[in-house]
């Protein structure tokens, strides 16, 4: 529906509308600038006249910024590697109180566990370990006698594991654990020095 | 399908605005924009001139021609690229007044202009140039739905157009033709004498 009037007044005012636009055409100049305005667009790189490369632009641009945030959470990693290593090794001075009195019976063989438990430890662990998302802990158990088993658990970020009971026959001065975890604290592996039966979370 | 559309409105005429629009916004071609700025150039920069100064009609025109291009891919057929038109031109108009901040003194200074020149066309009827005058004195607003009406759209379009309700545009269209009544039975009075 146009809703223009068919009455003499209203089409009479159409006229002179008509009319009136009739002697102000758009300049000629105008139109012409108008396409040539087109034409300069038009001849831009193609990456500035389509969205699509805009896009494709911004979402590299997002990728380079989250590559240059990745070294900061490698970083926080380590961090959160180190304080699983701190409890571990809280965890593992208190299995050593815990151990039958017969263990510590001389001063000597505490000192010597001492020392031993001091190598035992590492300073930090290993940047490629940490960024693969492996802790490791080193957990130096006391000899034993032969043909006797011990009982190993240790807790990790208040989460008691137990590794069950083992012969531990073969474990010498000089051996100790080596207990991978996991960042959530589970064990990924055991090794070093130990024949290891039956590994829970192996 | 772009391609072959082109080739068709290029060899017949038989092609409507919507039409062409639509294979503008699909292909680019030059030669379809300049057929558009053809077909609704004057009918934009009319309704530019009529509420702004000339100077600013050509920059608000072109602004507008730049924004089809830059939008012409988020063009969807609606059937009324008009009024799609009619729209960007205002809204661009409102936004240059916005900066400007002078609003009234453009509406009244732009048909100032408009009927000095209707004076010196020769040959121009009396009424036509009292036509030109009492559109100098139509605020705004009724202007705006006046002029709208003449170039066609209705009442629902204008309303969409100009983003109100219909009874304001109704109310409106109804000052503008008493206004312009006045002189039209003058004239005719004239005439009748």
């Amino acid at each position: 529906m146009k809703n223009i009037s068919t009455q003499p007044a209203d089409l009479r005012l159409a006229r002179l509308y008509q009319e009136r636009k009739a002697c102000h055409p758009m300049p000629k100049q105008l139109q012409d600038e108008i396409l040539s305005q087109f034409e300069t667009t038009q001849s831009q790189p193609y990456w500035r006249k389509t969205p699509v490369w805009g896009t494709t632009l911004a979402a590299c641009f997002v990728l380079v910024l989250s590559f240059q945030f990745l070294p900061q959470q490698q970083s926080q990693n380590a961090d959160e590697a180190i304080v699983l290593q701190d409890i571990a090794k809280t965890e593992q001075e208190s299995l050593a109180a815990d151990l039958p009195p017969k263990e510590h019976a001389t001063a000597d063989v505490q000192g010597q566990q001492a020392r031993k438990k001091q190598q035992s430890i590492p300073a930090a662990p290993s940047p490629s370990l940490a960024t693969t998302g492996a802790i490791v802990v080193q957990a130096k158990l006391l000899p034993v006698s032969e043909g006797q088993t011990q009982r190993i658990a240790i807790d990790c970020l208040g989460k008691p594991i137990s590794l069950g009971e083992h012969n531990l026959a073969r474990l010498s001065d000089d051996q100790w654990l080596d207990i991978h975890f996991h960042h959530d604290g589970t064990i990924m592996r055991i090794t070093k020095n130990l024949d290891f039966k039956g590994c829970p979370g192996d | 399908m772009a391609q072959w559309l082109l080739r068709w409105f290029k060899t017949t005429k038989q092609y409507n605005t919507e039409q062409l629009m639509q294979a503008f916004s699909e292909t680019g071609e030059a030669a379809l924009l300049d057929e558009l700025v053809k077909r609704l150039g004057d009918d934009i920069y009319h309704y530019l001139l009529s509420q702004c100064d000339a100077a600013t009609a050509a920059d608000i025109c072109q602004a507008t021609w730049l924004k089809v291009i830059e939008k012409r891919q988020q063009y969807q057929d609606k059937g009324n690229v008009k009024g799609w038109l009619f729209t960007l031109a205002r809204n661009q108009m409102l936004d240059h007044m916005r900066q400007a901040a002078h609003w009234q003194t453009l509406s009244i200074s732009g048909d100032d202009h408009i009927s000095e020149c209707m004076e010196r066309v020769v040959g121009a009827e009396q009424d036509l140039i009292q036509f030109n005058k009492m559109m100098a004195r139509l605020p705004f607003l009724q202007k705006e739905a006046f002029i709208l009406q003449q170039e066609g759209f209705s009442l629902m379009q204008i309303a969409e157009i100009t983003g109100e309700n219909l009874e304001t545009i109704k109310s409106r269209l109804r000052y503008a033709r008493n206004f312009f009544s006045q002189v039209i039975n003058l004239t005719q009075q004239e005439e009748a004498s």
